[in-house]
């Protein structure tokens, strides 16, 4: 795996975690972060991600990756929020 | 939104879902195996000796097959890399002219090599189908045999798959914002299967979409191509994969003049780059039209197949004939359709989309799965806030809980204990593909009829530690081979190989700790529902009304 690839890989998997915990539905934290900001964060980093993968990938190919990544992070972390809650007695 | 009109998409929903559910589960959880193919096919390939000449020899082993027997210029394969389940150098296939084109069961193999005199020898090849057993699962929605009516019967659940996801979303619309990522776990259990189904169903909607076109577009593709042949390429489609014919009366070539394969991937590099090539296919090589595809992967760009794509390059020249299906000189026209292909076959990205691509098939196989309970749920009877009788749960709810836990488990185990089966059937009777199907088939249907003989709640602890026991039984195996080499067995040791082991152990752990949460669930859960250890039998009809007493 390049380097490139392992960087968006991580932007988008932190972009995501983001967009999760700002939700208000997530049960990872006490309490979500504040909407705003995180989402912003969340939206440059998935942007970071892209611009990643597009230096060891095509466009194309960079856009199909980022979406997978988003879509299997989104799915999972609302599970993994869920047992943390569930850790914590919520 | 009307909420009549939710009601009727409701409706659609779920009997779409429950009609095709199963058969989707079948589907994506073979699918998800199949993204790793060719580990499969290393693991499951007994190892092979003095098969592998030397690239430099290539040229004089493909001169020698060719002068003992002629017809092998019509098409052959020289293999790059020597991964356990390649058989030799040099391989080539005999089809069964009355065979499906798909069917891979009829197809006879064949490798070339030197002898220590340097003769070139030719051999009956027997490479291991458990892999293309788990994809024909796949492709056919768990029926054994990748023909035309079982396509079509796939295209139909695919395009009830399409329906159920449309008609899911249109449901899930009214509260989308307000439930998006909602995953609550509590007493209300209904509200959980829901969540656990919508988070899953709503994220993954882009990789759902695409696999049910697609599916709906492999089903039928014979007919689409005939189609589009007719109205759009004016009958002249299919240059490029179609087999080609041998000229008659055409002067024939002398192959030992043929560029050596290494000078032929490396004008293939130059052309592109990134392109990694891992075989040569060479098509009527003595005839006017001789072409050599050669094939590869590249990372960095949308592959139009599973195994990669490829340049189509003069064997003799060396000059690039044809580049439609290389991975990153497609024209924008063959690209969106090779895009289709990639992305259901994550022919993208590399491992890493390959891993992505294994947990969201898994996660689909989820979304069928957790449908069900959703729907089993949803029809549970009750026992009064007031305490009194435990009411006997509906009997169709009872046999949809008890198929739901058969079928589904029926499949893990099934296909866990074929790939443990490929290994021992091999060691102790030779020929292992014939028993891929009746290990399979044995264990999906006895589970099947376990499930409804002991009642969903039992059969679905039964069946969870089967399932352990079979996936351990993959690594224990192999540990099995390493320790005592005179059962005849062998254990691979390339990266690929281990790695069906390891995961094979993951998800033994994974499905250990659901037959442990299950196990509690049914001793200590509430008696009024099919998941209970109570006196649930689905074979018997139940009386409403009519219960245990509550504990």
């Amino acid at each position: 795996m390049s380097f490139f690839t392992l960087t968006g890989l991580l932007a988008s998997l932190a972009g995501s975690t983001c967009l999760y915990l700002a939700s208000p539905n997530q049960r990872w934290r006490l309490l979500p972060l504040p909407a705003l900001p995180a989402r912003s964060l969340a939206l440059v980093l998935i942007v970071l991600g892209w611009l990643s993968f597009a230096r060891s990938m095509q466009a194309v190919t960079a856009t199909f990756v980022l979406v997978t990544v988003l879509m299997l992070a989104l799915s999972v972390l609302p599970y993994i929020g869920a047992l943390r809650g569930v850790g914590r007695g919520r | 939104m009307r909420s009549e009109f939710v009601r009727i998409y409701k409706a659609v929903h779920t009997w779409t879902g429950i009609v095709a559910g199963m058969a989707l589960f079948i589907a994506f959880y073979a699918g998800a195996l199949t993204v790793f193919k060719e580990p499969l096919a290393a693991w499951a390939s007994p190892p092979v000796a003095g098969r592998m000449v030397p690239l430099a020899d290539t040229p004089k082993l493909i001169a020698g097959v060719l002068a003992a027997d002629p017809a092998t210029a019509r098409d052959f394969t020289i293999h790059m890399g020597d991964a356990e389940h390649v058989p030799g150098r040099m391989g080539w296939q005999v089809r069964d002219t009355d065979a499906d084109d798909h069917d891979e069961s009829s197809v006879r193999h064949y490798v070339g090599t030197l002898d220590a005199t340097g003769q070139a020898r030719i051999e009956a090849s027997h490479p291991s189908q458990l892999a293309s057993f788990i994809d024909v699962l796949h492709r056919v929605v768990g029926l054994p045999v990748d023909s035309d009516p079982n396509r079509w019967v796939m295209g139909l659940v695919a395009a009830l798959y399409a329906l159920a996801l449309i008609s899911g979303v249109v449901v899930l619309l009214p509260s989308l914002v307000k439930d998006f990522f909602a995953l609550r776990l509590g007493k209300n259990l209904k509200r959980m299967w829901l969540d656990a189904h919508n988070v899953v169903g709503i994220v993954s909607l882009p990789f759902h979409l695409v696999m049910a076109l697609t599916a709906v577009v492999f089903a039928y593709h014979d007919g689409i191509y005939i189609v589009q042949d007719k109205f759009v390429h004016d009958g002249k489609w299919g240059t490029a994969f179609q087999r080609q014919q041998p000229a008659a009366a055409a002067p024939g070539r002398d192959p030992a003049s043929m560029l050596p394969p290494l000078e032929l991937i490396a004008r293939a590099q130059a052309f592109a780059p990134g392109f990694e090539p891992t075989a040569l296919q060479y098509q009527q090589v003595t005839g006017p039209r001789a072409v050599v595809r050669v094939w590869g992967k590249d990372a960095a760009a949308v592959s139009p197949r599973a195994r990669g794509g490829f340049a189509a390059l003069d064997p003799y020249t060396g000059k690039v004939i044809n580049s439609d299906f290389l991975p990153g000189r497609q024209s924008t026209p063959n690209l969106f359709v090779s895009s289709f292909f990639a992305l259901h076959m994550a022919a993208f990205g590399g491992t890493a989309v390959q891993w992505m691509y294994f947990l969201l098939g898994l996660a689909g196989a989820w979304l069928f799965y957790s449908g069900n309970l959703l729907w089993v749920e949803s029809r549970r009877r009750k026992r009064p806030r007031d305490g009194g009788e435990v009411p006997a749960q509906r009997r169709d709810v009872r046999l949809m809980a008890a198929a739901t836990v058969g079928v589904c488990l029926g499949c893990v185990c099934g296909i866990s204990l074929t790939i443990v089966g490929a290994k021992w059937a091999y060691a102790l009777v030779g020929d292992a593909n014939a028993w891929l199907l009746p290990v399979y088939y044995t264990t999906f249907f006895g589970c099947i009829v376990w499930a409804f003989l002991q009642g969903a709640a039992k059969a679905a602890v039964h069946l969870l530690w089967l399932a352990v026991m079979a996936a351990l039984a993959i690594p224990l195996t192999s540990g099995l081979a390493a320790v005592a080499p005179g059962l005849n067995m062998w254990v691979n040791t390339s990266l690929s190989s281990l790695g069906v082991d390891i995961t094979a152990c993951v998800g033994a752990a994974a499905l250990g700790w659901m037959a442990r949460a299950t196990a509690r669930r049914v001793r200590q859960g509430g008696a009024d529902s099919v998941w209970s250890e109570g006196p649930q039998p689905c074979l018997q009809g139940g009386v409403p009304g009519v219960g245990v007493q509550a504990k």
